[in-house]
């Protein structure tokens, strides 16, 4: 099929791409349900299903060891959900493993690089066949309950395995009739599992052939629960459906039970699809009182096809490359916006053109709403929750749980929280970083833990909240807190402190080292982390998206590393000021105020100009002097202060005029640019003039750096 | 809006029947004539305002604006240590390479001419000009009476990048 389009071979990836997280995600669910509990067969089935809707789509396409995959993961999920195999942690290690694998397979289809030899690839195809093999056989025969043979007889082969889980379980089965009209039995199947969910498991559903009316149909449901009858009965109340106990052993109750070919084993597996309503009514319409295996077969066929269907139906995948075509757009108009504000206002000067003057007024303000309210429109669609890269994070931390041998939490608040598309891919390594070192220098051994009077399974917590406008997430762990003297002895070592400069460190300054490069506190260096490359790493990468991040540790207690983002890359409000003959552009969400200061209430106090506002010492810096711009100073002068902020830093900047709020969309400075500090980007000022967008996090490092620690800070971060 | 010059289009069958020809562009930096190769030149631009870079290293002239993009712009004439006058109405930027997604714009005070011939007719710069030539230059061509000093774009960009 090679003549199949790259769109739909794109749609084909990105389909795949959404089923295999998806599959992560359940994988997930499903390794920390089954710590407490029985494993969910919903969940189970929800894997099963991906896998196979996988698989289909891979032979559709032509993707080989995609299908392979599948192929064999379909099997062992298949003796799986029939309780044939247990799951085992081995079992989820290899699923995992699985996860893995495919991305890294489907990355390599995306870019058509050709399928080599793999030994990853080899050695997991390996393990998944060994795996197979019943471990588990199925003894628990069904005498205890008297059920009939007909219901018995059209049981699918998974059906049967699930009754027979939960006879072993000891959970009483209940008879429930309930009857539908066809035209609502979508709502009221929905219905029907939502009351029926919280009180056991719904082992099949079988249309009775006997509705009271000719449009109605009535189903007989095959409820375990380990409830008593009346909770079941209350539950289905408002169905009015009849409810009976499916009496043990010996007691004949000569229920009319529907006859039904046995379904063949070949199609059993797709036969019972709880979590998809739809597809119900299909089997329904065919089957009723009728004998009809082909009839069924082809139903359930239809209902496979839906699945792939379906998941395309609901949203549009778009490149994200398309999304920056849109919003450079939208940035030319907002600068012929600008140039439309400067004629609107030479006409309204103008007397002669007073009528044309409003009209054009109104249009001007009409196009202005219209132009925010696109902006907004496509910076919403930019807009991804946090919760994809913490996924990716949850998988990470088992991960590496297991290979440190450490047990932890991992707990999530705030996935939903929303940033720009970008943001959250540039996050993911940054993040991964700082999870594998809070498993590897964090968290203690559990002995150790225990000894110290903790819990002995650790916490890491990812919280991610909005706050103003800029997005904080943070990384928080509960271990032993980073080593002060052991970071200071690694700087002293390296060469990038002088031992006399240490004794003056203050505690904050201290951590701070752990930024630098090449500082790290083990010994040995971890399977992990621990290898010196790490912190400088992620400082950069989150500088790079105009965030910061600070750490915050205390001995014993833990240690919490907080990011502070902006929320969209693109489109961003800023203040434009003026120094010299040059504009820059200073994002609003770092602004604090602008101020007029006496050039008389500066002191210097060891070589850093502060003045005093408010009762607070700000420190102040001046940027035709910081870019050299050779302005010359007159100490009487009244100063234009802008007071910018980021995290816990502040500090005035000095600026000759102000310009006023402008949005602006901030271009990527390029080539041998890349590597300059202190600024963003660049942005288009609307008279064919470019301006500089300020990075005020690294402006403010800068400004700030009076001591050597912050300088060779400063020179680690901008390489 | 910065003005876009159309260059002559190559002539495809010439160079069909001579493999080796290529077309040069033949450009003004201070009072030396260079050249590069016509096609990996995307486009001509007449100068627009360029903005001054603080920090930038030495050979960056600044950064202009070119139909929604910032282009960085890279003056030849201090990466190949000549004089640097002001620019006049004939300067203008080349941006280059051709078709890349990350192009920079080269500083040249005037365009010359476009001028065909074969790589043989390239003398080779460590004879022409002495040993000390960059990797960045391929060698010396004669035009009539004119000396042209024919760059190698590629190491003239690296240059630029490693020294950043």
């Amino acid at each position: 099929m090679n003549e199949l389009s790259d769109k739909a071979r794109e749609e084909f990836l990105s389909e795949a791409q959404e089923i295999i997280d998806r599959l992560s995600r359940d994988l997930l669910l499903l390794d920390a349900t089954s710590r407490v509990g029985p494993a969910d067969p919903d969940l189970i089935n929800g894997i099963f299903r991906g896998v196979h809707t996988l698989k289909g789509l891979a032979g559709m396409f032509n993707a080989a060891r995609l299908s392979a995959m599948s192929h064999e993961l379909e099997n062992v999920l298949e003796e799986l959900r029939m309780g044939r195999l247990a799951l085992t942690a081995d079992l989820l290690d290899l699923l995992f493993r699985s996860v893995e694998l495919y991305n890294r397979v489907l990355a390599a289809d995306k870019n058509q690089q050709p399928d080599e030899v793999d030994a990853e690839y080899d050695s997991f195809m390996r393990a998944v066949r060994t795996s197979r093999g019943g471990r588990e056989a199925e003894g628990v025969a069904l005498q205890p309950y008297d059920l009939d043979p007909g219901i018995l007889a059209v049981l699918t082969q998974y059906e049967e395995h699930r009754l027979r889980a939960c006879v072993e379980a000891g959970l009483s089965l209940y008879r429930v009739r309930v009857s539908f009209q066809l035209s609502t039995i979508d709502d009221g199947l929905e219905s029907l599992k939502n009351s029926l969910k919280p009180l056991g498991e719904i082992l099949t559903y079988l249309p009775t052939g006997e509705a009271s009316e000719p449009d109605a149909i009535e189903l007989e449901v095959l409820l375990a629960s380990g409830e008593g009858m009346q909770p079941v009965v209350d539950a289905l109340q408002h169905l009015q459906a009849k409810v009976e106990e499916v009496p043990r052993r010996q007691v004949t109750t000569g229920s009319p039970a529907p006859v039904l070919t046995p379904a063949p084993d070949s199609i059993g597996p797709q036969s019972v699809q709880p979590a998809r309503p739809t597809h119900l009514p299909a089997r329904m319409t065919i089957a009723p009182g009728k004998p009809d295996a082909p009839g069924k077969d082809a139903a359930e066929r239809a209902g496979k096809g839906d699945v792939s269907l379906r998941s395309v139906a609901q949203t549009v995948r778009v490149d994200i490359e398309r999304l920056d075509h849109l919003m450079n757009l939208l940035g030319e108009l907002a600068i012929v916006r600008g140039g439309l504000a400067r004629i609107v206002e030479r006409v309204r000067l103008d007397p002669a053109h007073r009528e044309l003057a409003r009209e054009l007024a109104r249009l001007h303000h009409a196009f202005d709403r219209h132009l925010g309210a696109m902006q907004t429109g496509v910076l919403e669609v930019r807009m991804v929750p946090l919760g994809q890269v913490f996924d990716k994070l949850a998988r990470v931390a088992r991960q590496a749980s297991r290979e440190a041998r450490k047990e932890v939490n991992l707990v999530i608040t705030g996935a939903e929280t929303e940033v720009d598309k970008l943001i959250g891919e540039e996050l993911s390594d940054p993040l991964m970083h700082m999870v594998r070192n809070a498993l590897d220098h964090g968290i203690e051994a559990k002995d150790t833990r225990l000894a110290v009077g903790k819990p002995p399974v650790g916490t890491i917590a990812l919280n991610a909240y909005q706050k103003g406008n800029q997005v904080v997430v943070e990384v928080e762990d509960d271990g032993s807190g980073i080593d002060r003297p052991a970071l200071i002895q690694r700087a002293v070592e390296a060469g990038v402190l002088e031992p006399e400069e240490a004794a003056d460190l203050t505690d904050q300054e201290a951590l701070q080292l752990i930024f630098l490069p090449g500082i790290s506190t083990r010994d040995v260096p971890g399977k992990l982390s621990g290898r010196g490359v790490g912190m400088d790493v992620v400082k950069t990468n989150i500088g790079r998206l105009g965030g910061v991040v600070d750490v915050h540790s205390e001995a014993g207690i833990g240690s919490k590393f907080t990011i502070t983002l902006p929320i969209t890359l693109a489109i961003i409000s800023a203040l434009m000021v003026r120094v010299g003959a040059n504009v820059y552009a200073i994002p609003l969400s770092s602004v604090q105020e602008a101020v007029m200061l006496d050039g008389a209430a500066v002191r210097t106090i060891e070589g850093r100009e502060i003045v005093t506002m408010r009762g607070e010492s700000l420190p102040i810096c001046r940027l035709a002097e910081l870019f050299l711009l050779q302005a010359p100073r007159d100490p009487s002068r009244r100063l234009l202060v802008v007071v910018a902020a980021a995290a816990t830093r502040r500090c005035g900047f000095v600026v000759d005029h102000i310009l006023g709020r402008q949005d602006i969309v901030i271009k990527p400075l390029s080539g041998p640019l890349r590597g300059v500090a202190g600024f963003a980007g660049a942005t288009e000022l609307g008279d064919q003039r470019i301006g500089l967008v300020i990075d005020v996090p690294s402006l403010l490092e800068e400004a700030l750096a009076s001591t050597a620690l912050p300088r060779l800070a400063g020179a680690g971060f901008h390489g | 809006m910065a003005d876009r010059l159309d260059l002559p289009a190559p002539d495809r069958r010439l160079r069909a029947q001579r493999t080796q020809l290529a077309e040069y562009l033949a450009f003004r930096l201070d009072t030396g004539v260079f050249a590069i190769q016509v096609d990996r030149i995307g486009e001509i631009l007449r100068i627009p305002p360029v903005t001054v870079v603080p920090r930038a290293p030495d050979f960056v002239m600044g950064i202009v604006g070119v139909r929604g993009r910032v282009l960085t712009v890279i003056d030849l004439r201090s990466r190949l240590k000549l004089a640097c006058p002001d620019p006049t109405r004939h300067a203008r930027i080349l941006v280059v390479p051709a078709g890349s997604p990350d192009p920079v714009g080269l500083y040249v005070d005037e365009v010359l001419h476009v001028h065909r011939f074969d790589e043989a007719d390239i003398e080779p710069a460590a004879r022409a000009l002495g040993t000390d030539s960059g990797e960045h230059v391929a060698g010396i061509a004669r035009i009539d009476d004119l000396l042209v000093v024919v760059l190698r774009l590629d190491q003239l960009l690296a240059l630029g990048v490693l020294s950043s």
